[in-house]
This record gives structure tokens, sequence and C-alpha cells, in this order.
């Protein structure tokens, strides 16, 4: 019953990726800020070589603030912003170049974007969770998500559903068909489902890309990660710890999953979800590796191609080898406190890199614009456009003179 | 030219080139005095000079400068003699100069073309601006002509000559459109338009507007052949990009989309409500803005316009459809900077067509002669298959971003699921449904689920009930029949009797529609919607339908295959149905049975012993796509048969040193279940350890051995979108990966689940007047009570874990937690 089919595959690609690294091509930044102050601003190393590529000043995020979006802008929420009306703030960069400053509504502690970079989730103190288009910049719908502090959002995979973990340990899975159905064409309601059975803060949430089977990890304050199956309604999994989860990540194939602790140790666990007539109930005890290489809280996790890395308020980011579980660089932060992990490709630092799509990013609107005739409209990048005229140029190549002879000579001799 | 006995080394001597280029002269060439030979024809002398690149001059060791004399003297003639042919007096020696230089334009080598191209261009212009030109060289010229910018426009060196050449051309070209009467003349020139726009953008975009009104008077005369108008609305469709900028396009696909509408309420009259019409030209122009000038207005003034208004309505609709081809094209052909797209319009656009069913309203029967109706109604096939065409098109060419309107979307298509009868249009219902499945997955699955299996199992029920006919069963058991691998009678319990529970209704419909839609493309349309179901939303809300479909697909793949492998079982196709037809439906069956295999995680797929059987059989078809994809599934099922917990590295057959390794690694994860490895809890903390270079390259030759053996079963991975494929997981890095297996619980759990739903959703409240909304959590004893009390059912205590659904057709509305806008005046409390 218990089936692990990619996991030979996807170790193997970790290795052939590493191989292809050391080749030269490529490569991978990490970038990582802090929330004290502005002043601390990004910093961006790079992760083959150690070295610092790039300081980005002003900038103070909260965890889960701040995202990599298409790979072509860092996205960060700022708490610290002088002069913004209720205290928030969205910064986008375009890498290298000046930052646009959004001001919304409310301070936003959390943010989310889909795959393809099309939208972008906040999620503020109060509860309220903002959508926005980002090539627009159009709010494209504000509501009330939660009562407690929007902690933690996720898009699901396919961009159709947003998960939202607040303060107060509660999840909720919405669907973004009904929530931007504005003239009310379905009687579904847009939060799918919910739960409440973490009992405090949720601090990370993760999905499988799976299609087929929608599960969802999560992490809380509350010392325990639990694994759910959205599709079921069930919970397939808790994985209890003597003290609070921080950060949670699943590794990239999505066999294991990792989660931070307060004291800056970092758990690895198997992620069961082929094994749903066991006891779901699995204590710390049963914990076979445990990363030891912070002393504080962990505050993010990611993947990168060379293996894990963590952040932690001890001011340190290390990179883990995923199969020694060892150490295999680690950067000071001597700023301060890291708050935020993203890792973008290096090659994006480049000039000209960022002009590949004719798609930007505008300013965030603040209100939900006055329902009109043209709302729905939008701003699109139709396939871009050097390399259409290649493929025009193939296609258009040289049919007229041959196809015309034939097509004479076929009427001439009928 | 060379001795008699000047033998070459082989076919592949160079030297022999420019030889054969002076055979070809000198035998086969029309000469400007002698009578044209007719033996060796044209076509076959362009096919000779293509393949031995006869007007390359690409010699390999540029040293040998004999061979390159040679062959530019074989060359120079060739050229000289074809410019003797084009100004020949005689029109098909005249034809076959122009066409030959166009051949030559295609082929010579580039400093030739550069030097040349001027003089060559010249000669073509000429029998174009002459208006004695026969028909047959007008075109011959515009064809070469087009050759000769194509090639032109490779260069980047000379595109400012090329432009003002281009520029040169148009006048001509337009009055080509305008003056003659032929539809050859006008494809030719239509496709020198498009050349123009796409090398030469500047050229054109001096004389945008007259180009634009060609075209579009062109479209709206109403004159053209229909494969004519589809050229016709492809040029117009690019001619925004010679602007290149977001107003022009923008400006285009308003005035198109006007005068689709103004051309609808010409021919829907009497047919839609009186508010309709009015509703799509609002939502182009806003209140206060002055349209924009109608398309192809500068031409189409006064009385002429007047003309088109009063023209045949076969004319009107014509032009309907062409133009809404050309909205597609605009929507799914690139464009260099961002535009606006306008969704909203072009959506209510479709809505507009697709609710005209050619009903009339009471009030208007008077008005109607039941001629125009008929003519309506022969019509609307045609308008309802391109306005399916374009939402194809707005999914492609907006993508993710259409999402803000999905919901207007899958409104829409599940009300014309519901209605549309014909097979074409049904196959188009469904390749759309596929389509917003696989890009937007659960959301859509959600809502769209139960729609699609409803209609699904309309279309595939024929393949059934004309085979129980003759047994005189009811349809309902015949569909539902567990697959028998003998003739022995089994009872089937609980699906049966789920699926009368569920939709009767949807059974009842399937059998007296039969005859309609029963076409065959029509169930492959509808097996690969229920396939991308399966493969994006196998689980989500599934527990209705689920079981259900899987016994459909094992049936139908059962029967489909019982009747293709063994030909002369024909009871269930007509004999007359091609057998690639056969083919398909085979494979459609297949892969979606497949797609249910691996999307089942709630049990172990209960009709999997007898699906491998087919599968297996599948493979023996050799020489098939079913074969190759019988193979693939065979190989994909494998893990799902055998759950496989490799270790991250085989050990077994390594040297020393990897042993070594293995030695000092024993935490590895991969390598086995964390759970019973407590032993190993080891601290790993700073060590670094160097993993020796063997390691890795042993791995990867096995991983490139792996991928190789698993891409070769499926050759057409581009088009199996099938979950779990395991040859993409290298590529996609591991994105794509899809758990497949099984999981052991109970039938009747899921509708139990489904009836928890209403009493669960009472947890959250809303006190919903708008501005002071709260959702406030009822306390926790509350909750424990509410599930006591209302769901006795619930056998399992545990089930109360895990997340609540929200979703209910049925429950009170007051209950239903729902969201409230937070609007910009609320945050004022």
């Amino acid at each position: 019953m218990y089936i692990t089919l990619h996991s030979s595959l996807s170790s193997l690609y970790l290795f052939t990726e590493r191989e292809r690294e050391m080749g030269g091509n490529g490569g991978e930044a990490v970038v990582v800020c802090s929330d004290k102050s502005m002043g601390t601003g990004i910093t961006v190393w790079d992760i083959g070589t150690g070295d610092r590529l790039l300081h980005i000043p002003s900038c103070a995020s909260p965890p889960r603030a701040l995202l990599c979006l298409r790979n072509q802008f860092i996205v960060a929420s700022q708490i610290h912003r002088p002069g913004s009306v209720g205290g928030g703030a969205i910064s986008m960069w375009a890498l290298n170049k000046q930052p646009l400053w959004s001001y919304p509504l409310e301070a936003i502690v959390s943010l989310a974007c889909t795959k393809d970079g099309v939208y972008l989730a906040g999620g503020a103190p109060s509860g309220n969770a903002y959508l926005w288009e980002v090539n627009s910049g159009k709010l494209l719908k504000t509501w009330r998500a939660h009562c407690n502090s929007l902690n933690c959002m996720l898009f699901f995979d396919d961009g159709s559903l947003l998960i939202s973990g607040g303060d107060d340990g509660m999840i909720c899975v919405w669907s973004l068909i009904s929530l931007l159905d504005v003239e009310d064409y379905q009687s579904f309601p847009s939060l799918l489902s919910y739960s409440m059975d973490h009992k405090s803060s949720i601090t990370g949430l993760s999905t499988t890309s799976g299609s087929s089977r929608l599960v969802l990890v999560s992490s809380s304050l509350d010392g325990s990660c639990k694994v759910w199956d959205l599709g079921l309604g069930k919970l397939l999994q808790t994985q209890v710890y003597p003290i609070s989860i921080t950060a949670l990540i699943l590794n990239p194939t999505e066999q294991l999953f990792f989660s931070g602790s307060v004291d800056g140790r970092i758990f690895v666990n198997q992620l069961e979800i082929g094994l749903v007539d066991e006891d779901p109930l699995f204590a710390v005890e049963d914990q076979a590796v445990v990363l030891k290489g912070h002393n504080v809280s962990i505050t993010a996790l990611t993947f990168c191609q060379s293996g894990l890395i963590s952040a932690s308020e001890d001011c340190t980011i290390c990179i883990w080898d995923v199969t020694t579980w060892a150490i295999i660089r680690r950067f000071d932060h001597q700023k301060g406190a890291v708050t935020n992990l993203a890792v973008i490709p290096r090659s994006s630092l480049l000039p000209g890199s960022n002009q590949r799509r004719g798609s930007g990013v505008s300013l965030l609107e603040k209100y939900p614009q006055p329902a009109n005739s043209s709302r729905g409209d939008m701003s699109i990048a139709l396939a871009s456009p050097c390399q259409f005229l290649k493929e025009n140029q193939t296609s258009i190549n040289f049919q007229t003179t041959d196809q015309h002879i034939y097509d004479m000579e076929v009427s001439l001799k009928s | 030219m060379s001795s008699a006995f000047d033998h070459v080394k082989d076919m592949h001597d160079a030297s022999l080139k420019p030889r054969f280029l002076h055979t070809l002269i000198r035998d086969h060439l029309p000469d400007d005095n002698l009578p044209s030979r007719t033996s060796f024809d044209l076509s076959n002398l362009v096919h000779m000079i293509k393949t031995h690149n006869l007007l390359s001059e690409s010699v390999q060791d540029p040293t040998d400068q004999k061979l390159t004399t040679h062959w530019r003297s074989a060359v120079d003639s060739w050229v000289d003699r074809l410019l003797l042919l084009v100004s020949s007096d005689m029109p098909d020696k005249c034809w076959a100069g122009i066409c030959l230089l166009g051949v030559t334009c295609q082929e010579c080598s580039s400093d030739r073309f550069l030097a040349s191209y001027s003089v060559w261009y010249q000669k073509l212009v000429s029998p174009l601006q002459s208006p004695t030109t026969s028909q047959f060289v007008k075109v011959a010229s515009c064809a070469s002509m087009s050759d000769l910018l194509t090639r032109l426009g490779g260069f980047p060196l000379v595109k400012k000559d090329g432009t003002a050449h281009a520029g040169k051309l148009i006048p001509s070209v337009l009055k080509l459109l305008d003056d003659d009467h032929s539809e050859v003349v006008w494809e030719e020139a239509v496709r020198l338009l498009c050349i123009f726009i796409s090398f030469f953008p500047i050229s054109i975009s001096r004389h945008y507007d007259s180009v634009e009104d060609a075209i579009a008077s062109k479209i709206l005369s109403g004159k053209c052949s229909f494969n004519m108008l589809k050229k016709l609305a492809h040029c117009l469709a690019l001619i925004p990009k010679s602007k290149g900028d977001e107003e022009s396009w923008s400006l285009m696909i308003q005035k198109i989309l006007l005068s689709i509408n103004r051309h609808l309420n010409d021919v829907f009259q009497g047919f839609e409500e009186e508010t309709k019409r009015h509703e799509g030209i609002r939502l182009l122009v806003p209140p206060g803005k002055d349209p924009p000038p109608p398309l192809g207005d500068h031409t189409l003034t006064g009385e002429a316009s007047e003309d088109a208004r009063k023209r045949s309505h076969s004319s009107l609709v014509s032009s309907v459809s062409t133009l809404m081809i050309c909205c597609s094209t605009m929507l799914t052909s690139s464009y260099p900077v961002q535009v606006t797209a306008p969704i909203h319009s072009l959506l209510a656009l479709i809505e507009r067509v697709l609710d005209v069913d050619g009903s009339l309203s009471r009030s208007l029967r008077l008005f109607m002669t039941a001629m125009q109706q008929e003519f309506v109604c022969s019509e609307l096939p045609h308008l309802h298959s391109y306005s399916l065409d374009l939402l194809t098109a707005i999914f492609k060419g907006v993508r993710s971003q259409v999402l803000p309107h999905e919901a207007h979307i899958v409104h829409l298509l599940s009300v014309y699921l519901k209605r549309c009868v014909l097979p074409e249009l049904r196959v188009k219902v469904y390749s759309i449904t596929k389509i917003l499945l696989i890009s937007t997955g659960v959301g859509v699955g959600v809502c769209l689920a139960q729609e699609v299996v409803n209609s699904a199992f309309v279309d595939l029920n024929p393949i059934v009930t004309e085979n129980s006919s003759a047994s005189a069963k009811p349809s309902t058991e015949a569909l539902l029949q567990t697959p028998q691998p003998s003739n022995r009678k089994r009872k089937h319990g609980t699906s049966i009797t789920s699926l009368e529970v569920h939709n009767p209704s949807s059974l009842e419909l399937g059998t007296p529609k039969n005859n309609t839609r029963c076409s065959i493309s029509v169930q492959i349309a509808a097996l690969e919607a229920l396939e991308a179901l399966l493969t994006v939303d196998g689980v989500f809300k599934s527990e209705g339908w689920r079981s259900d479909v899987d016994l459909l697909l094992i049936n139908i793949a059962t029967n489909s295959l019982k009747g293709g492998l063994a030909s002369e079982n024909t009871s269930i196709y007509q004999p007359n149905e091609p057998t690639d037809v056969w083919g398909d439906i085979q494979l459609a069956a297949l892969r979606a049975l497949l797609a249910s295999f691996l999307s089942s995680s709630r049990v172990r797929p209960p009709y999997l012993a007898q699906g491998v059987d087919l599968f297996r059989r599948g493979k023996l078809e050799s020489g098939t796509k079913l074969a190759e994809f019988c193979a693939h599934a065979l190989l994909v099922l494998e893990v799902l048969i055998h759950p496989r917990a490799l270790p991250l590295a085989d050990f077994s057959n390594t040297t020393s040193i990897d042993e070594r390794v293995h030695h000092k690694y024993p935490g590895n994860i991969y390598s086995g279940s964390l759970k019973h490895r407590t032993s190993h809890s080891t601290d790993m903390q700073g060590t670094v350890h160097d993993a020796p270079n063997l390691y890795h390259d042993e791995l990867y030759s096995s991983w490139i051995e792996t991928s190789k053996e698993m891409v070769a079963p499926g050759n057409d991975l581009g088009k199996t979108m099938q979950i779990g494929e395991p040859s993409k997981i290298a590529a996609v890095h591991g994105n794509q990966i899809i758990s497949a297996d099984a999981s052991l619980s109970k039938e009747n759990e899921a509708r139990r689940e489904k009836e928890i739903v209403a009493a669960t959703i009472d947890y959250v409240k809303i006190r919903g007047n708008g501005d002071d909304s709260m959702v406030e959590p009822l306390p926790e004893d509350m909750e424990m009570e509410q599930y006591q009390g209302v769901t006795n059912m619930v056998a399992d205590p545990e089930n109360s874990k895990g997340f609540a659904y929200g979703i209910t057709n049925d429950s009170d509305t007051d209950s239903i937690p729902d969201i409230v806008d937070v609007g910009p005046d609320s945050d004022s409390e």
C-alpha cells in the first residue's frame, strides 16, 4: 500500500542538478531580509560561491511576507515604512531597479503569489485578505477571511485555491473562482472547507503538487504539524513536537517535510500520505533526524538546488545537504535576525533579464474598483514578440511560389 | 560544357551541380524563342533544383576556384535566361520566368540575392502595375514577390530598403484587392500584405487606414468564399501589429466587436430580448464616450453601407463568423506590448450567441415568417461553433488572468452542456471543458464536475444500450454491469443502486436521444473530458459520482476493445465506421481508464485486474498508438500495483569506496521508512563529508538509463496529460509528481460526510449586515453537540476530525458562511 514512486528519481534529480551546477551554468542566489528596521534591507548571496551579490536598502518584512514573483521581482510587505496610512506598504523590486511602493489599506503580514505570478494575495493583522492582479495592480477582492491576524497564505498549485492560516489556528480553503464571482453565477460558497484543529497560530502551510490528491501540511505554534487530505476532508497525519513549530517546508519531491522549531532545531519528517489505515499520530520520539545548526527560533525554510536552506533569528542562514544532512554553507547576516528567505536564479540579477515577457507589475490599488462595465477587462501579454517573429519566419518560409506552381499546373492540366 | 568522359566521383560530388544546372537550362528551361517544352514540367524542375541545391553556390572547399567559377557562371546564365523569360510577351513564358525567379529568390546564395534583389524586384513589380497583365501572371508575380520580400526580411541590414520597396508596392496590392474579381489574385494579395506586416511593419503603418478598409470591406462585402474569408480575417487580425502599440490593438478589437454586435442585431432580431441587443454595445462603448468609427468606415460611406445593411442574412452570418475568427486570431497571436483585452465584452458576445436557440418569443411570432426562422436555425450551428472557438481563444490568450471571469464561464458552459445537442458542438464544449479543467484544475472541478459527469453519462450511454437492446435489459443495468470475464451472471450491488439514487434522470435522458448523440467523436470528447476531470480533480467532492464513473469507464474500455481487437465482432459500432475512429475511441477509453486508476485515492481501484488485462491485450496490437499507450500504462500501473520504497542509491554492486560511503551515512533518510530507524537518531550538526565522485557518476548514468527506458513507450507524451507520468518526473523537477496510491476507506463514508456538511456549516456564523461582518466560531462544546445531534450516522468519531466542507447546495441559505466584501467604507467603523 505504501507508495514512493518518485523517491529514486527525485534524489537522482538532485544529483544531476548539482553536477550541472558544478559545470557552471546557472546557479542560484538566496534573498534574505529582516524585520527589525528598514535600514537592514535585503541581502542577496550566491549560493554556490557564498559571495554577496547585492544589497537592497530599506526593507523590513515580517515572516512569510517576502516572495519572488516570476523570478523577476522581489515583493515584500513593509511594516516600518514611514508615512504609510495604516502602516501598510508593499514594495516590489524589479531586480536591480528602483522599487515600486504600494500602500494598501492595512499593514500586510503575509503574502502569497500564484505560480505564474499573475495574482498576489496579502493578509492583514485584522484578518482581512486582499487579492490583487499584479499586471494591472487591480485589487480584485478584499474579504474578511479570519477574525484574527492572517499569518499565512498559500495558493494551491493550479492557482484556483487559496489557503489561509490565522493566528487562532484556523485554516481556510477558498475557491478563487467563487470569490471573484462578481455577478453571482454559482451557488457555491467561496469557503470550500476549513479546520480549527490547531490550537495556536499557524506558522507554515505547504501543499503537494499532485492533482488527484490535495494534500496540505500545516504547522503551528501549538507544537504540531498536521497533514490533511483536503479532498477527503480528512486528517492524515499529526506530528507532535515538544515545542512550538515556526516554519515548514516540503522537500521538492514531497516525500519529507521539515519543521523548524522555536529552539532552532529542524525536524525531518516523513510525509505519510500513503498510509491511512494506521494510527496517524506521530510523536516526536519517533523522529530519526533532527538538524541542529541554529540556536534560536527558525524563521524560514526553503529549498534550492543544493539542498535545504534555513534561516533563524540567530542571524545565520544554513544550507544543508539533503542526503548527509550536513551544513554545506553558512551565511552570517550580521545586520540582524533573518525573517524571510527566497531563492532566485542568479541569471535574473543580470541586466536585461527582466524584459523577457511584455508583462510587468503595476502599483497595487488601495481600493477595489467600483463595478463598471469594463472592470473585468485586463491587460494581457500575448506571447513574446521576438519569439513569434522567428516562428513566423519559419512558418511563412516560402510556401508561395511552389504552391502556386503546383496549383497552376494542376489547373492547366485539368 | 564538359567532355564526354569527365566523370564525377559519385552523386555527392559538388562539381556535378553546375553541370546539372547547365543541363536543366539547356534541356528543360523554356526558351524565349522556341515554343515551350512540355515534357519536363515546371514542378519537376523546381524539385530538381531544391533537391540538389543547384542554386546555392555553396562550395565546401573555398580554394576550389574552378568549381566556384564554373558554378557562378552556370547560375549567371540561369538568371539571365529567367530575366529574358519574364520580359517575354508570351504569357506562359512570362509566367514560367516569374515562378522560377521566385524559386531563385528562395534558393540562391545570400551574396547573389543581396546583389540582385533590386533588379528582380523591378522585374516582378511591372506585371503587377500593368493593367493588361493576365490574371495568372499577376498571381505568379505576387507569389514570387512574397518570396523575395520574405527572403529580404531575413536581412536586418537592408530592412530600410525593404521597407521602401514594400511601401511602394502597397497601393498596387490594394488596387488588386479592389479591382480584380478573381479570388486567386485576392488570396495572393492578402498574403503579400501579411508579409509586409510581419517583416516591414513600418511600410504598412503609413497606409494603415486604407489597408484596414480594404480588408474590412472585402470581409463585409459578402462576395468571398469562406476560405478566402478566413485568410482575410487572419490579415485583419495582423494589421495592428504594424503599429505595435496598445491603442491600435484595442481599437481594432473594439471595432470588430461592435461590428459583430451590430450585425447580430440584424440577424437575431426577434430571437432575443431587446435588452440584450444593447448590452453588447454598451459594454464596448462606455457611456459618455464616442464609439469608434465602424470597421471599414472609410469606404463604406453613405449608400454603400446602407447597401450592406440590406444584404442577405447569409452574408451577414458569414461576416460575423469571419470577424469572430479574427477576434480569436487577435487573442492567440503574439503582440509586442501588453494589451487590454475586452474580456467582458467578448464573454457577453459569446453568451449572447449561445443563448439564441432559434425559438421565438411569443409576442414576436406574428412578425416573423417561418422562412426567417428556418434561416436563422440553419445558420445557428456555425455561429455557436465560432463562439466556442472564441472562448477557446480566450483561454489560450489570457491564460490564468481569466480567473475573475471563470465563474461566468463555468456558468455558461454548464448551461450550454445541458442544452447542446449537435455532435460537432458537443465535441467543442467538451474540449473547452477539458482545457478549463486542466488549466484551473480543482477550482473548476468543484463547480463543473457534476455537470461533466452527467453529460458524459448521457453521451457514453449508447455504447451499451445498443448492445443491451438485444437482450432486452433495461439500459441502466447494462451500463453499470460489472465487467464479467465469462458468461456467468453476477450480482452487482451498491454501484447500481447508487447511480439510480443519484441521477436516474440522466440515464432516462440518454435513451431517447440515442440517435442524435451516438456519434463516436462525441464519445471520444466525453471520454477526454472525463479523463481531464479525473486527472485534476479525482477527489474533491467526488463521492457522488466517482464509483459510477469508474464502473462506466471499465465497461466502455472493455466494450471498445472487444469491438476493435476482434474485428469480426462489430455489433456495437456501425460496420462502415472507419477503423482509425475505432482506434481513437479505444485510446480515449483506455486513457480515461488509466486516469481513473491512478487518481483513485479512496480505495484500491476496484477494476484494476480487468483493467490491467485490457492494457496487456492492447499492448499486443503492435504498431498502433494503442499499443504504445498500453505499454506506457502498464509501466505506470506497475508502481501502483507494487508500490516501491526505493533507496537513494543502489549500493548492492558498488565498489568498496562506495560501501564505506554507505556506512558513513547511516542516517540516509531515503533508504527506508523513517519510523523504524530510531536507532540512527544522530546529531548531524556541522559534519561536512566529501562524497566521492564515483558515487555521482554511477547515479548519473543509471538515471540516464532509467529516463531513456521511461520515455520510450509513450511517444505521444506531449499529448498525454496523464497524471503521474514517470518519464516527466525528472524533467519537471518533481512539480508534477503525484502520489498515486490506493487508500482504504469505507464505501459510503463519503456520502455520510456530505450530510455532515449541513451540520458543520453552523460552526461559522456570520452576522452578515455588510459592514459589520465577523466570522465567529462557536465554542467547542457546542460544536460537538451539533455533531451528535445531526449526524447519528457517523459511525467513526474520528471523522469529526478534519476539514469540514463548506460546500452545500441544499442547506439553509442564511447559515452558509458567505463572504462579505470589505468595501472602502467599511473601515470607517
